[in-house]
């Protein structure tokens, strides 16, 4: 246990640089964002009511309140959140590959450790789950300070208001963010089966190589089609036996059998087959 | 210490910021208002098992959605995750039906029309064998019937006839009249002719007893023909019905250009199908009404809305029997009516003030038994619409 904590907090420690850029770009660019958007609908106001001679009740029913999911929608908060995404997945394949370069590859000393294997897995695994969510903190605490910037920057009467909650509940962040404990448990569970996922393909090609990619790619494949066999079931047969619920459970089960397989799998790999 | 540093800092970081986001959202009633019913006067006993279902919008595509009843306001975002998974799907009156015969229900598809309720059985049926490729189908009914006393259940499929002729067969209700099953589609054919036919089946015996047709466009040869038949809605679809209304209404569209297109006929009838005798009445209803004014049927009786008056039809007699008052300030369609034993609920919205009205009326004679007021407690902010579309009777 001890050796894992201490492995966690060095695969943090080792892509701590490329996060706090991260999170620093996450957040002058959304605060940016929020003031540029604000501005240019106050402008575009001052234009309409000043030159064109529309009335202020006149321009709001034609270009509608200002409020905060117009920014949300906007490329300067989907932006960063877009390539905080990107580098997370391109680091799930680099936290492995890192180890491979040079001439000292670090993975020869990883391996030799006094330690179970899977801890260096494991460890992996735990870095990319924490720095999704520590991401995602970020996220919800700068939003309640882009809130009041906007409130601070549009009069009351070109606003529509909206709480945090009301924000969060929206599109892919009420996932990020999830209004209950059971869909937390659900979705970044889902996560992590994923993750264990691709780090086993990743382990079946550093173990076989030309070979290895074959045997990822099917592994993924596989495991794609185990969990969404309830959803084929209803196309191929007439009659779908189970209710929602009970779906659901199916679901949860088959997730923990495929995490279950691919972390016994990344195991049987690190442990007999990698090759340094 | 040290030596965790970072692995301490993050952790640290999630947690405080979770936890606080999560707690404070505990504390806090919710973004959303309540809703309450004020009365205005009358009985309100009247409403205590009445609910009312309805949206929420914030504009933008975001809101929720709401059942109001006397004693409080249910947002579904605030309900636990696995009941809200649950109940999405289906229906209350198919859930209901789920919960009590699990086992029966079970990989039975279709709306909540392809099930019938009776004080002894439980029947199903359903087209199966459809897709969107309209070469790859083979059309079935699919059907069962349950005993609620031996809770044995018996199923059959029966190739629907003329099959080929069909790019889709819809069950509309199902009724049961002496021990045989009475089937109502809509057929649609590969040609766009639509109609509605009703289909007999003996579950003794597994069989297809009889094919009519109730009503149907089949014979249009224009082009520019734009038809409609429609079931007109009961209050619950799992009960047996002496009559099936429908409306059928049809325009030709003329020639002229794309923008000067008119209409240069149009024909609207309502019927009325009384299942034990296969006989058709052709319903007398005042011109000036429409379909969006067809709100319910409910055993031999049509209620209708002609402006700020109920009117009560009786099927039998072919003569409308009552006319109820409505609110003055309720304008808009639709008008969502529940019916139970002998009252009326009629909730009339004004959709500018985001107030709606409730009336309950007495169906035997006629009067005024409760009048409320369902609205926000707070004004609701700007862009934010409430519309109450369902009422239902618990």
């Amino acid at each position: 246990m001890n050796r894992f904590v201490k492995l966690l907090n060095f695969e943090l420690s080792r892509f701590m640089k490329i996060y706090l850029v991260l999170i620093a770009l996450t957040i002058i660019v959304q605060v940016v964002g929020v003031i540029v958007t604000a501005n240019s609908y106050m402008a575009e106001a001052n234009k309409m009511i000043y030159e064109e001679g529309l009335s202020q009740a006149q321009f709001i029913q034609q270009y509608r309140s200002m409020s905060f999911l117009r920014f949300a929608r906007s490329l300067w908060f989907m932006g960063p959140i877009a390539v905080c995404a990107a580098a997370l997945l391109f680091y799930i394949f680099m936290i492995w590959y890192r180890d491979w370069f040079g001439k000292n590859t670090f993975i020869y000393r990883l391996l030799m450790l006094p330690t179970a294997r899977i801890n260096v897995y494991l460890a992996k695994a735990a870095s990319i789950v924490l720095m999704v969510l520590g991401l995602v903190s970020v996220q919800l605490i700068i939003l309640p300070l882009e809130n009041s910037v906007l409130k601070w920057l549009v009069p009351i009467d070109f606003r529509s208001d909206m709480t945090v909650e009301q924000v969060v509940g929206w599109d892919y962040l009420s996932i990020l963010i999830p209004q209950t404990f059971t869909e937390f448990i659900l979705y970044y569970g889902a996560g992590f089966m994923a993750v264990s996922v691709l780090f086993t393909a990743i382990l079946f090609e550093r173990s076989f190589k030309w070979k290895g990619i074959l045997l990822g790619i099917g592994f993924v494949a596989i495991s794609g089609v185990i969990m969404l066999s309830p959803l084929l079931a209803t196309v191929f047969m007439d009659h779908y036996y189970l209710y929602p619920l009970e779906t659901l459970g199916l679901e949860v089960v088959l997730g923990l059998l495929v995490t279950a397989v691919s972390l016994w799998m990344g195991h049987y790999l690190l442990t007999k087959k990698i090759t340094v | 210490m040290k030596r965790y540093l970072y692995l301490v800092a993050v952790a640290s970081i999630i947690v405080l910021t979770f936890s606080a986001y999560y707690i404070q959202q505990t504390i806090t009633s919710g973004s959303y208002p309540e809703i309450v019913i004020e009365k205005v006067s009358g009985n309100e006993d009247k409403v205590e098992d009445l609910m009312i279902s309805g949206s929420y919008r914030l504009g933008f595509g975001m809101g929720d959605n709401v059942k109001v009843d006397i004693d409080e306001t249910v947002y579904s975002s605030e309900q636990p995750f696995p009941q809200r998974f649950g109940n999405r799907i289906y229906g209350d009156n198919t859930n209901r039906l789920q919960d009590r015969y699990r086992r029966f229900m079970r990989g039975k598809s279709g709306s909540v029309r392809s099930f019938l309720e009776t004080d002894n059985v439980v029947a199903y049926a359903n087209v199966i064998g459809q897709s969107l490729d309209a070469s790859n189908q083979d059309m079935t009914f699919d059907m069962a019937v349950l005993n609620k006393q031996t809770e044995e259940s018996t199923s059959f499929t029966v190739p629907v006839p003329d099959k080929e002729a069909y790019s889709q067969v819809t069950v509309e209700d199902v009724q049961m009249i002496d021990n045989e099953l009475y089937v109502i589609t809509q057929n649609i054919k590969v040609t766009g002719a639509n109609s509605k036919r009703i289909y007999r089946f003996n579950f003794n015996e597994q069989n297809m007893t009889g094919e009519d047709v109730i009503t149907s466009y089949e014979d249009q040869k224009a082009e520019a023909v734009h038809t409609r038949i429609r079931k007109m809605g009961v209050p619950d679809e799992t009960k047996a019905q002496e009559y099936v209304v429908f409306f059928k209404e049809h325009s030709v569209i003329g020639q002229g250009t794309d923008t000067a297109r008119e209409i240069t006929e149009s024909g609207k009838e309502y019927i009325a199908y009384k299942l034990k005798t296969n006989e058709k009445k052709q319903l007398e209803l005042p011109k000036s009404l429409s379909v969006e004014n067809m709100l319910i049927y409910k055993h031999g009786k049509l209620y209708m809305r002609d402006g700020h008056n109920l009117l009560q039809y009786d099927i039998t007699k072919g003569e409308t029997e009552k006319e109820m008052q409505l609110p003055e300030q309720g304008s808009g369609f639709p008008t969502p009516v529940a019916i139970s034993d002998d009252t009326i609920y009629v909730l009339t919205a004004n959709e500018q003030s985001n107030i709606s009205q409730i009336s309950v009326f007495d169906l035997t004679s006629g009067d005024l038994l409760y009048n409320g007021k369902i609205k926000p407690e707070k004004p609701l902010e700007r862009n934010v619409t409430l519309q109450l579309y369902d009422l239902s009777i618990s």
